[in-house]
């Protein structure tokens, strides 16, 4: 640490000392708060990050000259990226040589013309820092794609702010609040679209299965604003709407993790995560994007070698940061310095961003990389290894210890608002300096907290109290259409695996009770449920056949591929899910993989008591999935859609099963008794049954109780009702008078039974007439088209489709 | 001389489209050797929204959004162009040298600085670089080596309209010496590039003439494509190496870039399901 005031420093020596003891324990702390963090996000399988108990501490004059050097910097970058993607004015041999810069595969030829004020070019700015053992701080990478960091650091200062207040009170330390509010701004007033339509802004994901994936969903939570993905966007009028369960609504902004290239599938690359129309909102200025893509070439180094004559021309002053020597070999006097001395740089390969430290390589190696980087050594550039500065560091075992570190800081700067630098810190920790400074990182992350030691404002104040003007508006009930397509098929998959697991279990103990013929025929109408319910393939008559089928994972029909829908659409809407819902799932995954195992051992045993006693398990974890939601969830336009798609499969697969085993094709037997009570088991009706007609079966009452009593929660007369509620309460979309195509379908549905006169069903020897077969299949029938209809209206805003395919 | 051009594109699709979203290069250049003196683009069904930007290249694109469900979509364009001769053939001696045009290269504008340098479809391939070895001569102009090196081309390389696709790498054009002129104009390019040279990709059309006696047929024509090279002297001279010639009064340019990737006529993303068929017919008709 250097600069430090002298009485600063001695209270700083004060303070560490005063830290030892309570370390082991605030260390301790500090990650639970973090575990407990991704937990509450469903990504408990992300790489972990340790937090190390003793902040990075930046001195204020060291802190005013990073932050004057940054915002320098940052105004340098964004004049040459504007005259880079619009007059190349400065694209000359001693400035900017175009034998550097167009060998970069992130100069995107569309971005040309893209934005016109050099602010927008790059209004967010990152760097990462190091200190060399000179005390002096060197810009070791810019960031235009924003790197990890902005929402770590919100969760690193609230866990200390939380877990040792005592300790960071101690310390004058800058507030960091001020910064998120000012980037809050940034995105509701891009000053785009006009007043009329408040517009909306986005947090763009790269992926909700990235490891990243927390850091951008409690920056969004933060930051209030709406985490989107491609396929959230579409192209209108100029601009660019989020789909959501409400309707399209405009968005002004977007604060971007995904990479340049695959922003726009049109006119970038044909990847999938993109919006076709992008870069058009952008030319159309409906749209501000932090950052336009186009800006991440300065993520690739490029323009690393020409900053310090840059400066110097353009803004008529040196670089007030400094930093390491860096060399283009295209140059024959820098290529000639280079050569001279190879071992102290670290080169990167400018067309394909490969890395290569020389020091590390065998003299034969190192003669190869030679031959071959003077063959086009225009294509390299050469940056100076530093000798770095060591951090104290505190972890288990080791206790105090010393470690390189790398600082990363973020700036804002835009037409309207002058340049603000946040006043803190990313800090990453590792042991090997050449892994800091080519930028390689590994798994596990030591990060540091980063505490300006500034008197600034508020200096005092605690985040949390600060936080709440950060509350200006809360989109509560915003669900973006695909978050409410995931959660209505989770809740579909979630009971389509319930109604199989509870046919199979009834089929298991039929065919454990007997073995006789009669028994394998009653057993035949519920093992043809299970191979349709999901679309298995053939004709149900082997039993062993079918369960082989049901537990090969490699099946598209099988349970496996259902509970790997169900797992795939839960992670989708990760934030809808507290921690214990995730631990039911796990548990569940862990059920129905013990299956497969026991086939494995004895194919017997799949027929056994142990099989079954899985089977049961299932099936509770899964009612402890309903339970779950219907407990945790808040009761939004969400929770309804994951309702709705399991009241429709539910709805489906009993209508379904109905038919299975009461519809039979001429001359086939009728459902026997046996029979009849299983699927009265099979929907937890056997004691309502009992109670209303004591012992006897009738076919009728079954029918009743199963089809047309809306006081049985397993009967398609609750569904219908059910849906019918939930319908009705749905989003209105349009303004036109009257119901809704959905509500038109759920009260066709409710009105179809009402209708229906039940003794009509049977004939006077309890045969099923073909008025029943017809019941069951509109039924089925109409739930398709509602489901179509809901995927239609509320998910894709747009007549049919599906995907996106480019020519 | 003055041409017709009519360039048809039509999309057919299984099923109704909803949202679709296209990017045209599709406006014929005004150059000093080419006028254009009426141009129309037809898009059916209207799109509902339609912009306008000009590239780095100077070429001019159009951006269509189709929204109302369609099964069905043409754009065409027509315009009616004068084409004059530009007399380069004579003149290819009085380029530069190759060595000389390298030390030029500092000098010169960023557009023909980037057309030095591999792009999506264009790496610089050894074994191209190869074919320049086998033609270079010294004592010539750094053009008259091209003008060899698209001899060269035209007499190793078949012209197979069955073997390459839009996406056939120079790599596969190499090693079965076979393709059509996208592939060849590629080819050159990447010899040429990895010289130093600056070589850009040119799309645009040819008139046929019907063999004497046969009628002529409409709509048989197809889109062409040339490339163009850098000499600080003569600026961008263009070559056809599928016809071993100089583009000149039968070669009408459509648009410049680095690769057939940055001037595809038509592009675009769309949202449905199922296949589609497509239909183009250009038809290049000389008025006089």
């Amino acid at each position: 640490m250097t600069a430090f005031e002298p009485e600063h420093r001695a209270r700083l020596m004060q303070w560490l000392t005063a830290q030892q003891a309570g370390l082991p324990v605030l260390y301790r702390e500090l990650q639970q708060q973090l575990r407990e963090n991704a937990a509450g996000f469903g990504t408990v399988s992300s790489p972990q990050r340790q937090l190390d108990p003793l902040p990075l501490l930046v001195s204020e004059l060291d802190w005013r000259q990073l932050e004057a050097g940054m915002l320098q910097r940052q105004k340098l970058l964004q004049i040459v990226l504007a005259d880079l993607y619009g007059p190349q004015q400065y694209i000359r041999p001693d400035l900017l040589p175009a034998e550097a810069v167009f060998r970069s595969p992130a100069f995107l030829m569309s971005a040309v013309g893209l934005v016109a004020a050099p602010a927008d070019w790059l209004p967010l700015f990152s760097l990462d820092l190091v200190q060399s053992t000179t005390g002096q701080w060197q810009v070791l990478r810019d960031h235009a794609l924003l790197p990890a960091g902005l929402g770590y650091l919100v969760e690193h200062r609230l866990a200390f702010n939380q877990l040792a207040p005592v300790q960071a009170l101690d310390l004058p330390k800058a507030q960091i609040a001020c910064f998120y509010r000012r980037l809050q701004q940034s995105l509701q007033d891009p000053g785009a679209l006009s007043a009329t339509a408040p517009a909306l802004s986005g947090l763009w994901i790269t992926s909700v299965h990235s490891s990243h994936y927390f850091e951008q969903a409690y920056l969004a939570n933060y930051l209030d604003v709406a985490v989107v993905h491609g396929a959230d966007l579409t192209f209108r009028d100029g601009a660019l709407w989020l789909k959501t369960l409400t309707g399209l609504k405009p968005i002004a902004a977007l604060l971007r993790y995904q990479p340049d290239a695959q922003t726009d599938p049109l006119e970038l690359e044909p990847a999938a995560g993109g919006c076709a129309g992008l870069l058009q909102s952008i030319r159309q200025q409906q749209l501000c994007c932090l950052n336009p893509p186009g800006s991440s070439v300065l993520d690739t180094g490029v323009l690393q070698p020409f900053l310090p004559a840059l400066c110097q021309a353009l803004l008529g002053e040196p670089l007030l940061l400094a930093q390491p020597d860096t060399l283009w070999l295209g140059h024959p006097e820098q290529l000639q310095q280079f050569l001279a001395a190879p071992t102290r740089f670290h080169l990167r390969r400018i067309s394909s961003q490969q890395q290569f430290v020389p020091a590390s390589l065998e003299p034969p190696a190192l003669q190869a990389l030679l031959r071959q980087l003077q063959r086009d050594s225009a294509d390299y550039i050469a940056t100076e290894s530093l000798s770095l500065q060591q951090e104290p560091c505190w972890q288990p075992g080791s206790g105090n210890y010393h470690a390189y570190t790398s600082l990363r800081l973020f700036s804002l700067h835009n037409e309207k608002l002058p340049g603000m630098v946040l006043p803190g810190g990313y800090a990453q920790i590792t042991a090997d300096p050449l892994q800091l400074q080519s930028g390689e990182s590994s798994g596990l992350q030591r990060v540091k907290d980063v505490w300006v030691l500034a008197d600034r404002g508020l200096t005092a104040s605690l985040l949390q109290s600060s936080s709440g003007a950060l509350d200006l508006s809360r989109h509560s009930g915003l669900v973006t259409s695909r978050v409410a397509d995931h959660l209505f098929w989770l809740g579909r998959y979630n009971e389509r695996l319930n109604q199989i697991c509870r046919a199979l279990r009834t089929a298991l103990s039929l065919v454990n009770a007997g073995t006789g013929a009669a028994e394998l025929q009653d057993v035949a109408p519920l093992l043809q449920f299970c191979r349709q319910a999901n679309g298995l393939a053939g004709e149900a008559t082997d039993l062993d056949e079918l369960l082989q089928q049901l537990f090969d994972p490699a099946q598209p029909g099988s349970l496996f591929a259902i509970l790997q829908a169900l797992l795939f659409n839960a992670q989708s809407a990760r934030e809808y899910f507290a921690a214990d819902t995730w631990l039911v799932l796990d548990k569940l995954q862990q059920a129905l993989c013990a299956l497969p195992a026991l086939q494995q051992q004895d194919p017997a045993l799949l027929l056994s008591g142990p099989c079954l006693r899985q089977l049961d398990d299932i099936i509770l974890l899964q009612t402890a999935l309903y339970g779950l939601s219907n407990e945790t969830m808040s009761r939004t336009q969400a929770l309804r859609l994951m309702d709705l798609g399991q009241h429709i499969e539910r709805g489906l697969q009993t209508a379904a099963l109905l038919q299975a085993v009461f519809v039979r094709s001429q001359g086939a037997p009728r459902a026997s008794a046996v029979l009849m009570e299983a699927v009265l088991r099979l929907a937890d009706t056997v004691n309502t049954y009992r109670r209303r007609y004591r012992s006897q079966l009738h076919p009728l009452a079954v029918i009743d109780l199963l089809v047309f009593d809306d006081s049985t929660p397993r009967s398609v007369g609750y569904q219908c009702l059910r849906i019918q509620r939930q319908c009705a309460d749905l989003p209105k979309l349009a303004a036109q008078p009257g119901l809704s195509a959905e509500q038109r379908l759920a009260l066709e549905l409710v009105t179809l039974l009402q209708l229906t006169e039940p003794q009509s069903l049977f004939d006077a020897e309890q045969g099923a007439t073909p008025a029943l077969g017809l019941l069951l299949s509109q039924i089925q029938h109409r739930l398709k088209l509602l489901s179509d209809s809901i995927t239609l209206s509320y998910f894709n805003h747009a007549p049919p489709s599906s995907s996106w395919q480019s020519f | 001389m003055r041409y017709q051009l009519s360039h048809l594109t039509r999309y057919q699709y299984q099923r109704p489209i909803a949202n679709s979203y296209n990017l045209t290069c599709l406006q014929p250049r005004q150059l000093p050797w080419q006028q254009v003196l009426d141009v129309q683009l037809k898009v059916t069904p209207m799109p509902c929204t339609q912009y306008s930007h000009v590239d780095l290249f100077g070429n001019q694109r159009q951006f269509l959004h189709l929204l109302a469900p369609h099964q069905d979509m043409t754009v065409q364009l027509q315009a009616q162009i004068d084409v004059h001769p530009r007399q380069l053939a004579a003149q290819l001696g009085d380029g530069l040298s190759l060595t000389d045009a390298t030390e030029h290269r500092q000098l010169t504008d960023p557009v023909v600085a980037l057309c030095r340098h591999a792009s999506r479809n264009i790496p610089l391939l050894a074994d191209a670089a190869a074919l320049w070895q086998q033609v270079y001569r010294a004592d010539l102009s750094m053009l008259q080596n091209v003008a060899l090196l698209n001899q060269l081309i035209y007499q190793e390389f078949q012209y197979d309209p069955e073997f390459s696709t839009v996406v056939t790498p120079i790599a596969d054009v190499l090693q079965h010496k076979r393709g059509v002129c996208q592939d060849f104009a590629q080819l050159a390019i990447s010899c040429l590039r990895s010289q130093g040279v600056a070589a850009r990709y040119v799309s645009g059309y040819l008139e046929t003439r019907p063999p004497p006696g046969q009628p002529r047929l409409q709509g048989a024509d197809a889109s062409h494509a040339w490339f163009a090279v850098f000499d600080p002297r003569l600026g961008w001279v263009d070559f056809d190496p599928t016809n071993n010639v100089l583009a000149d009064v039968q070669h009408l340019t459509l648009a410049f870039g680095r690769d057939y990737a940055d001037v595809v006529p038509l592009k675009g993303v769309l949202q449905g399901i199922g296949e589609h068929q497509l239909q183009v017919a250009v038809d290049v008709l000389a008025l006089d």
